[in-house]
């Protein structure tokens, strides 16, 4: 990013028992509360002190006027692959639970900042969908401005993977050179699943066993060698453990029950089915599984697997008790998921509430961070985006974003900085 | 002191056949080690310095060369380099993902793949010294340390293995392909390399009754980097590199090098505190494919503000107080790079440090070389003018001692009638 | 079976709603952005024209009164930049008819190949667009682009104006996303090296285009001349005889160009060459908007886009059209996505977000590109003689909340049915 801009643009970190208070907005609280009129955020340490019509600024605190604005919880993008370097797929082999999104976050790509300017505060940055089993995803909250990237880790959100079915792991829309990659249908994928899980078992049982035995023989020359620790077989070992959420790419509704009748004889849980455009015809299934289901709001078309998708898969699918996200999967897309919210509105009648719990709660409980964030309740990180307008207006822009309390993105200060640098454009 | 007086005896004993001396006088010398010297002579006893200063007594029988108009400085040390390897088209490491015959065997010795007549070459342009890197591949072999005089490429060696190598790129079709996928693969090689090591560890404390372990060349080689026998060099291309080739060696507890790191003074602190070596790029500009983007093909400002940025990192890093050495990677033309270097802020004598006394510091053999000090080897040249300028030539090489002259080649056809330099004369 | 294979097609074809003479839309709020809008008003359509609007319009005898108060009227979208009808399942490559074999195709004709039975119209079609530029894309000249209606059940029934403009990938010398490049051995070079060879590439690009451009005019001369008996004809040769129109200035030419050296590097190659161009994409068109209104260039700009560069401001792409609408160049806004044309009023919703007056966005998605195409004596506007391309909605179509509740596409009212509403009630109460 341009030096000049980007250094305008860093925000500070906040000083301890720094105080901030949003005062005078619409508060869309997404919560029991529902919205709240000339409302006040109180926000002290990172944390949301509280909220509503009557609460009382102290003295000393750093005042935002809400005055005409709507304020609503950071919105969270459950599938993402912003901030990574280098390549999004592990793409040579079909399990690669071993490598880590962690290990390649680039905490100054551009696009976190523009995220912001959407008013998007927390991401799940995932491996692709080459593979039946990628590789372990990263959450991320946006702290723009940080200079490690490990400091951009939500470090509270339980470790996380990825799978993937159908076209994409089968490499269907793909004519690499040499000889084709096994699995090549979705029959293939389903059984590289099984193969991996019944591998990772045997591994749990191998080291089980070893610790029975190096318990028995104590510590010294009779201690037995440790098997060799394998990264791949350990993290699928961990799923089997509850320690992993699976985020499992899909489309077609039958490899979606295929997943859930794997997950259920080997013993493990689908966290998310993400796309899923066919989930409103196995809703139910869903449901009973207990996995949320974050999908595109109305992408379809794009191939055949996505040719049955429909604009009302998220109203479907929550009518019928799933918790649903609509995500971006787009850099593009991750900066206007506020208006992806309000077609659940258009397509099918999802109350706008609920319409914008797909933006924010529901994706924190698909991450498991939803005791955190995702709505705007007394005592949850103070992630914030705070709007021109009703988020699903036609003349909603979002005017700053907050992250722990941080204004990490402000459109004000943004527009300052590009008129000391005019070549940066954007009109004013 | 008694250095000094050991040089000085050494110095004055009379050179014989068996124990030749030669003494450049009149030159300019830049021992890096101290202050120049105006006027000043260096004394050779065979393959070794045995004085340098103003004063020095040259002793009966050596060989006198008149170096007046000549600069002197320590032989260039090119501390990650591709000196003697076939010439590839590649971008450095980092730069492009290019398999190499193996990528991923860390025991592989580079040595094996060294040309001697190419290896020479590099004297040329007045460098002496040079650890040789396969930039392919991901772990790709141990390089050498040469010392450029010799007959074979054995002769040459002063270091082998000298370091296991780590670039954190990807390959093409092949795990890992991309750079989750290398470090993943590191983390596994590293703990295979120390489940390797227990095995054979308990099996040679008592074989009895257990079965012979399988024996892993590219674990065994990788153990020599967690038992601290050898050095690990990670090469880095982008600027969170650094901080992910800490983070392993931290995870293992092995002390890693960190090599190219184009942007390392964004994270000068950094470095600052974990005190690591660094063998900074002057390859600035490494070729890369074509990129590509959905929305009017690549961000070619950006690329331009990163090829600046890299440029002047090193006077970036000199004056956030780091030393590093000064590295080709594989560029095209090293003094180029360093001159570039000076161009955009690093002052002529840091960078001529970084690349003879800092380089030798980085590689851990500033006891044997890098400066011009009596005791080290005798590794000097002697330039034409200001080292890097743009016209300036090495216009004698001394390597152990050994003279060797690069040819002028920009000379007059025929080249007969040009005048020689550093002439030897008769006194 | 064949035969079998075309009835069963035909049936599945939605008959049109109503074919009636004349109907009235009684009461609603009339939005004809040509001129002010009427809070409470009548729009009259007789014989697929707008015959009247006003306060009150009589219903002529027999005519169909539909209510709605409380309701507005607007013009059709139009989606300016498309290739609806050319492609159904983007992956699937028996279902794409984009891009020819080949990269000198002036006589690739997208009205040939539209296929009237796209799951895709009828989506794009309940949103509110009638109408549509559907494009031939890819390689160097792609092919001649034909303005869509979106009702019909033939190809010939969907042409509103055809040929619209001729389409050409400005040849930038840059790397566009190529599948098969991804396994190909790289070429490495230095940017220098890059640079140089962007440059080779584009300059031989141009000095093909230039020459096709000439030689379609000798051919068209001579042509004329064997016409009048002058001289034997030339030999055959369609790619050069469909370039004609367009090197002649007769018929627009859109330049595919995102990088502002790629714009003004087409509209420098269209003045010399004597060619009308229309920039699309366009996303550095805010960097050249001087030399854009100098040149009397329109510009199909996405809104819905990130910027070229990463010191761009974050904003670029949304205010990119802002820009234009400041400088006096005219353009229109579009979604180039055929799947999801129906997105078009939220990508002016975006425009107008970051600071486009809410009519100039309107303008952007219905008037604006009925100019650029030569065609708003019919479309673009609610105006009395106008075809009766027009759509009925909730509220402002570019607020995501509003339902579009009628669609007449020349006078005659489109079932809102889709793909999507058949599933959607196919599965939506399954247990």
């Amino acid at each position: 990013m341009n030096a000049l801009l980007l250094s305008a643009l860093l925000a500070a970190a906040p000083a301890a028992g720094e105080t901030t208070a949003i005062v005078g907005a619409t508060v869309l609280t997404v919560s029991k509360a529902g919205n709240l009129e000339k409302a006040t955020v109180l926000i002290r340490d990172g944390k949301i002190a509280a909220v509503g019509a009557d609460v009382q600024v102290p003295a000393g605190a750093k005042v935002i006027d809400g005055a005409g604005r709507f304020v609503m919880p950071g919105i969270i993008d459950a599938h993402s692959h912003a901030a990574i370097e280098d390549n999004v797929n592990e793409c040579t082999n079909v399990v690669t639970a071993e490598v880590r999104i962690a290990d390649v976050i680039d905490h100054r790509d551009v696009n976190l900042y523009r995220h912001l300017a959407g008013g998007v505060t927390a991401i799940n940055v995932l491996h692709g969908s080459c593979n039946a089993i990628g590789g372990q995803n990263a959450v991320l909250k946006l702290r723009w401005g940080v200079d490690d990237p490990a400091q951009l880790v939500f470090a509270e959100a339980p470790r996380g993977i990825k799978f993937a079915l159908g076209e994409n792991p089968k490499r269907s829309n793909f004519s690499a050179p040499g000889p084709r990659r096994y699995p090549a249908t979705r029959m293939g994928v389903s059984e590289v699943i099984r193969e991996a899980f019944l591998e990772a078992k045997a591994y749990r049982r191998e080291w089980q066993e070893h610790e029975k035995k190096a318990k028995a023989a104590g510590k010294g020359a009779t201690a037995p060698v440790p098997p060799r620790r394998d990264l791949q077989l350990e993290t699928i070992a961990d799923i089997l453990d509850g320690k992993v959420l699976v985020h499992a790419h899909c489309y077609r509704s039958d490899e979606i029950l295929m997943l859930i009748g794997l997950a259920e004889e080997l013993g493990f849980k689908v966290r998310t089915f993400q796309h899923v455009l066919e989930g409103y015809k196995v809703a139910s299934e869903i449901a009973k599984h207990g996995a949320g289901a974050s999908t595109f709001s109305d992408w379809w078309a794009f191939k055949l697997e996505a040719h049955d998708a429909i604009p009302f898969n998220a109203a479907v699918m929550q009518s019928k008790g799933v918790v649903v996200s609509l995500n971006s999967d787009s850099n593009e897309l991750a900066r206007r998921l506020y208006w992806e919210a309000a077609k659940a509105v258009r397509y099918g009648g999802v109350p706008e509430q609920e319409a914008l719990k797909m933006i924010t709660w529901n994706p924190a409980w698909q991450l498991g961070v939803d005791h955190l964030v995702g709505s705007i309740e007394a005592g949850k990180q103070a992630d914030l985006a705070v709007f021109s307008a009703h988020p699903f207006s036609p003349d909603a822009r979002v005017e700053m974003t907050l992250v722990d309390g941080v204004v990490r993105f402000d459109r004000a200060k943004d527009l300052a900085a590009r008129s000391a640098a005019p070549a940066a454009g954007g009109a004013q | 002191m008694r250095v000094v007086l050991l040089a000085g005896l050494l110095a004055l004993a009379p050179a014989t056949a068996a124990d030749p001396v030669v003494a450049l006088v009149g030159g300019r010398v830049l021992p890096v080690s101290g202050p120049a010297l105006e006027k000043a002579t260096v004394l050779l006893r065979g393959g070794v310095i045995a004085a340098v200063g103003a004063d020095v007594a040259v002793p009966p029988g050596a060989r006198v060369i008149d170096a007046s108009g000549l600069t002197l400085t320590p032989g260039l040390i090119d501390a990650f380099s591709g000196i003697g390897l076939p010439a590839r088209p590649a971008g450095g490491p980092g730069g492009a993902a290019t398999n190499a015959p193996d990528p991923l065997a860390a025991e592989a010795d580079v040595l094996d793949r060294v040309k001697l007549a190419d290896a020479l070459k590099a004297r040329d342009a007045g460098i002496t010294t040079a650890l040789v890197v396969v930039p392919d591949g991901i772990a790709a072999g141990r390089s050498v340390l040469l010392n450029l005089a010799g007959e074979t490429t054995e002769e040459l060696v002063w270091r082998q293995p000298a370091a296991l190598h780590l670039h954190l790129s990807t390959l093409r079709r092949q795990y890992p392909a991309s750079l989750m996928g290398t470090v993943a693969w590191a983390r596994q090689a590293l703990l295979d390399a120390r489940h390797q090591q227990a095995l054979w560890d308990d099996y040679e404390r008592e074989p009895r009754g257990k079965e012979r372990p399988r024996f892993d060349a590219s674990a065994r080689a990788w153990q020599d980097v967690l038992s601290g026998r050898l050095p690990l060099i990670v090469t880095c291309s982008r600027l969170n590199d650094v901080r992910r080739a800490l983070a392993l060696g931290q995870e293992f507890g092995v002390k890693v090098v960190l090599a190219g790191v184009p942007q390392a003074w964004e994270v000068a602190d950094v470095l600052k505190k974990a005190g690591r070596p660094l063998l900074v790029t002057t390859n600035y500009d490494p070729p890369r494919a074509a990129g590509f983007s959905f929305g009017g093909g690549p961000d070619e400002a950006k690329e331009k503000a990163d090829i600046e940025a890299a440029e002047r990192n090193p006077g970036k890093l000199h004056a956030a107080g780091l030393r590093f050495a000064l590295v080709s990677a594989h560029g095209r033309d090293f003094a180029a790079g360093v001159r570039k270097a000076i161009e955009r802020g690093l002052p002529q004598e840091a960078a001529l440090r970084a690349v003879t006394l800092g380089a030798a510091e980085a590689l851990g053999i500033a006891d044997r070389t890098g400066s011009l000090e009596a005791g080290k080897a005798a590794n000097l040249v002697a330039w034409s003018g200001e080292p890097f300028a743009k016209d300036t030539k090495a216009k004698l090489v001394f390597v152990d001692g050994e003279r060797f002259e690069p040819e002028d080649k920009p000379a007059a056809p025929g080249g007969e009638g040009r005048p020689r330099v550093g002439e030897e004369v008769a006194r | 079976m064949k035969r079998a294979l075309a009835a069963l097609l035909l049936a599945a074809s939605a008959a049109p709603l109503s074919a009636g003479e004349a109907t009235l839309l009684r009461g609603g709020r009339v939005v004809p952005v040509s001129g002010p809008a009427l809070e409470k008003g009548d729009v009259l359509i007789v014989d697929g024209k707008i015959a009247a609007i006003g306060a009150t319009v009589a219903a002529p005898p027999g005519a169909r009164v539909v209510d709605v108060a409380g309701q507005h009227v607007y013009p059709g979208l139009i989606d300016g930049l498309n290739t609806l009808g050319l492609t159904e399942i983007s992956s699937v490559p028996g279902s794409v008819d984009v891009a020819e074999t080949g990269d000198v195709n002036p006589h690739a004709k997208a009205w040939i190949a539209v296929h009237p039975h796209s799951d895709l119209i009828p989506v794009a079609r309940a949103a509110g667009l009638t109408h549509v530029l559907s494009a031939p894309g890819g390689g160097l000249v792609s092919g001649q682009s034909a303005l869509i209606r979106l009702a019909g059940s033939t190809p010939a029934s969907l042409v509103a104006k055809a040929p619209a403009a001729m389409h050409v990938v400005y040849p930038s010398g840059r790397g566009g996303f190529d599948l098969a490049q991804m396994f190909a051995e790289p070429e490495l070079k230095t940017f220098d090296e890059r640079q140089k060879e962007r440059k080779k590439n584009q300059d031989k690009a141009l000095a093909r285009l230039a020459e096709l451009l000439a030689r379609a005019r000798a051919h068209a001369a001579a042509q004329a001349a064997a016409a009048a008996g002058q001289a034997a004809a030339p030999e055959l040769d369609l790619a050069l005889e469909a370039l004609a129109p367009a090197a002649r200035g007769e018929v627009p030419v859109v330049f595919r160009a995102d990088a502002e050296d790629d714009i003004r590097g087409a509209l420098a190659f269209a003045a010399q060459h004597g060619l009308k161009p229309i920039i699309a994409g366009g996303l550095e068109a805010w960097r050249c908007a001087d030399e854009l209104l100098a040149k009397g260039a329109a510009v199909l700009a996405n809104v819905d886009r990130l910027p070229r560069r990463e010191a761009d401001a974050y904003d670029a792409a949304y205010t990119n059209v802002l820009a234009l609408h400041r400088a006096g160049v005219p353009f229109a806004i579009v979604t180039n996505d055929p799947s999801n044309a129906r997105n078009l009023p939220f990508e002016a919703a975006m425009a107008r977000a970051y600071g486009l007056p809410a009519e100039v966005a309107l303008r952007a998605i219905t008037l604006s590109p009925a100019e650029i195409f030569g065609v708003a004596d019919s479309l673009g506007s609610l105006e009395v003689g106008k075809s009766a391309s027009l759509f009925v909605a909730s509220g402002d179509p570019m607020d995501h909340r509003t339902t579009v509740n009628h669609v007449f596409v020349d006078g005659v009212e489109q079932s809102l049915e889709t793909r999507h509403t058949r599933l959607y009630r196919q599965f939506k109460d399954r247990p």
